[in-house]
């Protein structure tokens, strides 16, 4: 029986695969010139000659090959949003690829390469919610596809925002500690050492008295789960919902 | 009030102390004298002046302190010109033929100090010290490093109470010791609380405590240690040639800087003997049951200066050359400096923070 199940259970999978695969197969096959890319009207056809303009703009100007996928069809589940995303991203050395459902409002961003190794899964995510999808809550399609390149930029860059937050930081500190240091040297004046003066240079003890009071244990659990994440491949992705 | 002048039995200068050889130097004709050989010659001129012309020399004594008395101005007895000093000055120079004076009213009597140590440094140690010193503070402005000081550099002998106290100290505290060891997946802290009593006594040799209210106390804290060793039984001799002050905060005044520094250090002294990792004091009682003092006066190289409106302290050990002082710090350099130092922060911050962001 579990033998049963377990084999029903495959097929079932393998056949939601291959039915999600031919469905992007045929999408590509509709519409795959340029860069925007528009499934059932998603958008106009004004606004995806302006996308189309703004991502081939930023391809040209940054070396990343930008991409933008709009569908309309709520049979799509996100996983095969994500799955195609991730596939259409893997066809470029560097790429950075938006797939937006707006049918179901879910926006997944997948990229691979050198220049956007830095924007992490996590990063993906807050490029959808910050950048894009704010936009798309207003069916500004324009406007999400420059925040995404936006994103994208901001992301991909050494000198993020954060970065640049935690050098001033250091600045900060390094800066305080170095002056306050330096006025506190300059007002300094030497303790003397008063146990110099001290005969035998220590004192003698009348008393001595240890005496034991109490003793408590306590006990504390360690943490023994990993916290680490993985390595820094080459492929990540994230998305969300507005 | 008589002043005394120590002549050179040559050519009738004034006699200097020579901290080198610690013997009485004659800067004209530059002979050297040891001093038990000038207070003999001394002595004997100071005889002979009063056979000689007694009554007179009386009378003009009399007049000269009840002059002094009044005014604080006393006459050089080289060139005859009077010399202004204030209340707490007990050695000068006269300002005209700048002949060393030793105001001996000031050292004598309850001023009388009972032991001094001489100087053992030049003044040529003192400014080389001083420069070395400030050259190597980066901070200090450069329009500073720049002023010539050698003239203003003075050699006092400051006066300073010695004080011995016997100490006892009592001291009640919680110690705590704490082990910790892993076992399974847990770790265990187990914490021993002691209930901890001390008594303990000890006697106190000598701390010294400035007795000049000119000298800021804690620039002459900084000069310590001195070593008692050289102090020598008190001569006027050892005052010619330098500056010297008579004390003018007295022992009573003294007493609180002298027992704050012994309650300090015996409070810490008997925390040390409590081997616990941690140490809570509950109750404390430190008592001085009896001090002893002394008067002496301690040789230091001394200088002021005014830079920007402000005062700035250089002083250096007469004895020791140990130097210690306040300079000025310079707005722009500090600035430059801290901003060099922000900016190696600033290159961390974001090499850590592109790593690991």
């Amino acid at each position: 029986m579990r033998k049963l199940f377990r084999k029903l259970s495959a097929v079932i999978c393998a056949g939601a695969i291959a039915c999600t695969a031919f469905a992007f197969s045929a999408f590509a096959d509709d519409n795959e010139d340029g860069r925007c890319w528009v499934y059932g009207n998603a958008i106009s056809s004004s606004d995806e000659t302006e996308c189309e303009k703004k991502l081939d703009e930023a391809s040209d100007k940054y070396g990343i090959e930008f991409f933008a996928v709009f569908i309309n069809d709520k049979t799509y589940s996100d996983s095969s949003v994500e799955a195609y995303a991730n596939q259409l991203s893997y066809k470029y050395t560097n790429c950075a690829v938006m797939v937006n459902n707006s049918a179901t409002r879910y926006t997944y961003v997948a990229r691979t390469g050198d220049k956007t190794k830095r924007v992490s899964s996590s990063k993906a995510t807050k490029i959808t919610k910050n950048y894009i999808n704010t936009e798309l809550k207003d069916n500004d399609y324009v406007s999400a596809v420059q925040g995404f390149i936006k994103g994208i930029r901001r992301y991909s860059s050494f000198l993020s925002l954060g970065v640049i937050l935690i050098g001033c930081l250091g600045f900060a500190i390094f800066f305080l500690i170095m002056y306050f240091a330096v006025k506190a040297k300059y007002k300094f004046h030497e303790k003397p050492n008063t146990g110099a003066y001290l005969e035998g240079g220590d004192l003698s003890y009348d008393v001595m008295m240890d005496t034991f009071v109490s003793e408590h244990t306590t006990r504390t659990a360690i943490n023994t789960g990993s916290d680490g994440g993985g390595g820094g491949g080459s492929h990540s992705g994230g998305g969300s919902h507005y | 009030m008589p002043v005394l002048e120590y002549k050179c039995p040559n050519c009738g200068g004034g006699l200097e102390l020579n901290p080198v050889n610690q013997k009485m130097k004659c800067p004209f004709c530059l002979s050297e004298f040891e001093q038990a050989e000038i207070e003999r010659i001394f002595a004997e001129q100071e005889k002979n002046k009063f056979n000689t012309d007694g009554a007179e020399e009386e009378e003009k004594a009399r007049k000269d302190a009840e002059f002094a008395g009044s005014t604080n101005i006393y006459r050089c007895q080289s060139c005859g010109a009077e010399i202004m000093a204030d209340d707490t000055t007990a050695a000068t120079f006269c300002l005209y033929c700048h002949n060393p004076v030793v105001l001996s009213a000031r050292c004598s009597g309850e001023l009388r100090p009972s032991r001094l140590i001489p100087f053992m440094t030049t003044k040529d140690q003192a400014l080389s010290n001083y420069k070395a010193w400030c050259g190597k503070k980066w901070f200090v402005p450069t329009e500073f490093k720049a002023i010539e000081t050698a003239e203003k550099i003075s050699g006092v002998y400051i006066p300073f109470w010695l004080a011995d106290c016997s100490v006892n100290g009592y001291v009640h505290a919680e110690g705590k010791k704490i082990r910790t060891w892993t076992s399974g997946n847990y770790r265990y802290t187990e914490t021993r609380i002691y209930d901890v009593a001390r008594q303990a006594r000890g006697v106190f040799h000598g701390i010294p405590a400035d007795g000049s209210s000119k000298a800021e106390d804690g620039l002459m804290d900084a000069l310590e240690p001195f070593d008692y060793s050289n102090l020598r039984e008190f001569s006027m001799n050892y005052l010619s040639g330098f500056l010297a002050e008579k004390y003018d905060v007295d022992r009573h005044e003294v007493f609180p800087r002298i027992k704050s520094r012994v309650d300090e250090n015996t409070e810490t002294t008997i925390r040390n003997s409590m081997n616990y990792d941690s140490v809570n004091i509950l109750d404390k009682n430190i008592v001085i049951e009896k001090t002893d003092w002394e008067y002496v006066m301690m040789p230091v190289w001394f200088l002021t200066y005014k830079f920007n409106d402000k005062n700035y302290y250089f002083a250096m050990n007469g004895e020791t050359g140990k130097v210690t002082g306040i300079l000025p710090l310079s707005k722009k350099k500090l600035l430059i400096g801290s901003c060099l130092v922000g900016l190696i922060g600033f290159i961390l911050g974001i090499i850590g923070g592109g790593i690991f962001l």
